[in-house]
């Protein structure tokens, strides 16, 4: 049986969880560069040792308010794209065998069903899997 | 060449790093060309080795970072070099070796235009034969360098513009013979280098484009309506060829006529950030210029501010800086149905505030509490107008409060109210953009625009500044586009304003001049050349002695002449804050001629002073522009004065 490694994170009081495999680095580089007339999810742009990182601010992107950033804001830069998610926290890495994950329920009303690849049940609650693919793709 | 490479190598070698690095690059170099024969014995020969493309990339990319480095640790270093002067010098050399070196990476990627230009003798020769027309093709400009990815993206356009020429353009020989030219057509390409860009253009000696069949075609096509159409300008009908789908040619062949082509030249041009033009005159020819950026990666740009914001502009397209002071700007700006714009030497120039492009919401300091709070007043110009307007029919009451109120407005807005406008240019088209802060000059690193942010038609690219900071650039067509300028019957009419004002010879005999106030509405000119500075002064800046006044200039006192005590002309108005003083060149003492104001710089034709005029020995005046003009003649003036 496969194991699968989730880093997680917090958008307001959800935890959710990437796969390990699709992200490139987490940090704290803050200095986010506003671009005016841009769509709202777009938080702007980061210089990550000289390549031009697009953070979207997840909040947004879940239909939620945008994010204020504090001391526990992180940036998950993913591999593709040269595009990075602005959390409100970073939480640790969750192993899960495959058949632990189980399929996003029907009534997910909060974030878009299609964002969502699955659920994982873990003993505090519940961590929503993000369909990272769908995510950027209907940027 | 070799020489001098070396020597500027040797001092790097010294600092004690490069020993490492440069055994790097031979086994780069080394695992590149597998045991290449030492370039030591036989210097004569030039060599070369393939590279990987990757390879080359990543050491762009390195050199672009190394720049950034190199300007994050110079602005760091800026304030205590002054201590360190060693510091400095190593900085310095650093300096140089980093420009060089970055000139060199680019220069791998450079290759010449030849390389493609090369090819089309032989695609002009089977066209001509193929379309059955005579032909001759002449190439200039092929030793010109750019880019790789340039050259490559190029190739195609080119391709297809030189078919155009010969397929549409050039007429058959006995058609050209009907209208009296030489039996065979003529296509010249020519490419050349002029301040950081790459001018291509294409010319026939063809029929030119027919703009009112084009019009024609695009209707039957259905594109556009006419209606859209007849509102068009020649130049904007001239457009229309870009639009998919359109072909004039009668019927469609090997060649060309299938409608997709110039819309794609266009789009792959543009792709490489460059600019297409398009000029023809019906029957005797068209020329297309493509203006292409010498190098994709670095480039020199100003860095201006908007509210929180810093925004890029290529320096290539900044033609000029101009600062409305705070009382001048409800007179200088003026409004054309809405649209503001700017009298720039007696032409209206077209302006949009950057913020209102981009939608940034204005904010100002509340003085009492320091909050940010936003700005309501949309154009502070027309709120201004207004007030004026209430002063003038108040009472003394409602004056006072007025005024009052005027001065909190004074102290509520932090900033400085005077109006940064920017003239830039794209292509022929000029307008200029209103900005809160000038900083400076920078070579940034030009990184292209995201996908997300793909759909903002106001940015051209992404900037990595000096200090690490990201910034958009800015895309100069495209902000003009989202202001909704519209340029092409604008340029019709300068065009034909120049060619009233300037009767062709004209232009040759002709002098610069400066025009200035010494009382309101009464004009002077002195000429440029004669004029060594122009000062700004304020009132309190002048000391009197007896009745001789001075300025401080240059740490020395400088004797300013009044000229309304010399001729017989109205005085300088006495509540003046602000006056100029010009220092004219002399190899007498020097001088200030105190003046109100400097009006205008304008080029007078030199036989308007030849011709009748009323004056004295100091002076002569000429009527230009339905003004009356006095030439001052400072020789004489001088003279007078001191002798």
């Amino acid at each position: 049986m496969e194991v699968k490694q989730f880093v997680t994170f917090k958008i307001d009081e959800h935890l959710l969880g990437i796969n390990i495999l699709l992200v490139r680095e987490i940090n704290r580089i803050l200095d986010i560069t506003d671009v005016p007339a841009s769509r709202d999810f777009v938080r702007g742009l980061l210089n990550l040792r000289g390549q031009i990182i697009t953070v979207i601010d997840l909040g947004v992107r879940l239909g939620r308010l945008p994010r204020k950033v504090t001391d526990e804001s992180h940036n998950i830069i993913l591999k593709a794209n040269n595009a990075g998610l602005l959390v409100d926290s970073i939480g640790d890495v969750v192993r899960a065998y495959e058949n632990e994950i189980d399929q996003p329920p029907s009534n997910t009303g909060g974030i878009e069903e299609q964002l969502i690849s699955g659920v994982v049940k873990l003993k505090d609650g519940l961590m929503i899997i993000l369909n990272i693919n769908s995510l950027l793709n209907h940027l | 060449m070799q020489t001098s490479d070396t020597s500027r190598i040797h001092p790097l070698a010294e600092n004690g790093f490069s020993v490492a690095e440069s055994r790097n690059i031979e086994k780069l170099q080394g695992e590149a060309s597998y045991q290449s024969p030492s370039y030591k014995q036989k210097p004569e020969k030039s060599e070369s080795i393939k590279i990987n493309l990757e390879l080359i990339d990543t050491l762009m990319n390195l050199a672009g970072e190394l720049v950034l480095c190199r300007n994050q640790l110079r602005r760091s270093l800026d304030w205590d070099i002054e201590k360190q002067k060693r510091a400095g010098h190593i900085l310095q050399n650093f300096d140089l070796v980093t420009g060089e070196m970055q000139e060199l990476i680019m220069r791998i990627r450079l290759q010449p235009l030849s390389n493609i230009m090369n090819k089309f003798p032989h695609i002009v020769h089977e066209l001509s034969n193929q379309v059955k027309k005579e032909i001759e093709i002449v190439i200039e400009g092929g030793d010109v360098e750019l880019n790789k990815s340039v050259i490559e993206g190029l190739s195609d356009p080119l391709t297809h513009l030189i078919r155009n020429c010969a397929d549409h353009g050039i007429e058959a020989p006995a058609e050209r013979e009907k209208h009296g030219k030489p039996r065979s057509g003529r296509i010249c390409l020519s490419a050349c280098h002029e301040g950081g860009q790459v001018n291509i253009s294409i010319t026939d000696d063809g029929r030119g484009i027919d703009v009112d069949r084009v019009a024609q075609k695009v209707v039957e096509k259905g594109l556009m309506s006419m209606d859209s159409i007849s509102k068009m300008s020649q130049m904007e009908k001239m457009n229309l060829i870009f639009l998919p789908g359109l072909s004039t040619a009668e019927t469609v062949s090997d060649i060309s006529g299938r409608g997709v082509g110039m819309d794609v030249v266009k789009t792959n041009i543009e792709r490489l950030n460059g600019q297409l033009e398009i000029e023809s005159i019906q029957g005797a020819g068209t020329t297309i210029r493509i203006r292409l950026p010498l190098t994709l990666a670095i480039i020199s740009s100003l860095i201006i501010g908007l509210e929180k914001y810093i925004f890029v502009i290529p320096q290539t397209n900044v033609k000029e800086l101009i600062c409305i002071r705070d009382k001048d700007v409800t007179r200088r700006i003026e409004h054309v149905m809405g649209a503001e714009v700017l009298r720039l030497r007696e032409r209206l120039l077209p302006i949009a505030r950057l913020a209102d492009v981009l939608g940034i919401e204005r904010t100002f300091f509340d003085p009492l509490t320091g909050e940010k709070l936003p700005d309501l007043r949309i154009r502070i110009s027309e709120r201004r107008k207004k007030e004026d307007v209430t002063i003038d029919n108040s009472l003394g009451r409602e004056k006072k409060a007025l005024e009052l109120r005027g001065e909190t407005d004074d102290r509520r807005c932090s900033r400085n109210k005077d109006l940064n406008i920017v003239v830039l240019s794209s292509g022929k088209n000029k307008y200029g953009l209103i900005f809160d802060d000038l900083f400076n000059t920078e070579e940034i690193v030009v990184k292209p625009l995201p996908v997300h942010v793909k759909d903002c038609m106001s940015f051209a690219g992404v900037a990595i500044m000096g200090d690490g900071r990201v910034a958009m650039i800015l895309d100069i067509a495209g902000i003009a586009k989202a202001a909704n300028f519209r340029f092409a019957e604008v340029t019709s009419e300068e065009t034909r304003r120049i060619e009233e004002e300037n009767p062709k010879n004209e232009i040759k005999n002709s002098l610069s001049v400066v025009i200035f106030n010494i009382a309101p509405d009464e004009f002077f000119a002195l000429p440029l050349c004669a004029i060594y500075r122009i000062e700004i002064i304020s009132q309190n800046e002048i000391s009197q002695i007896g009745e001789q006044q001075f300025i401080r200039y240059a740490g020395a006192p400088l004797p300013l002449i009044r000229i309304d005590k010399l001729l017989k002309v109205s005085p300088l108005p006495e509540n003046l804050k602000e006056s100029c003083v010009i220092i004219p060149k002399t190899e007498l003492q020097p001088v200030g001629i105190l003046v109100s104001e400097i009006t205008d710089t304008a080029d007078i034709p030199v036989e308007a002073r030849d011709e009748k005029h009323i004056g004295n020995d100091l002076s002569d005046s000429i009527v230009f522009k339905d003004k009356m003009i006095t030439f001052l003649n400072i020789e004489k003036i001088l003279n007078r004065i001191f002798v």
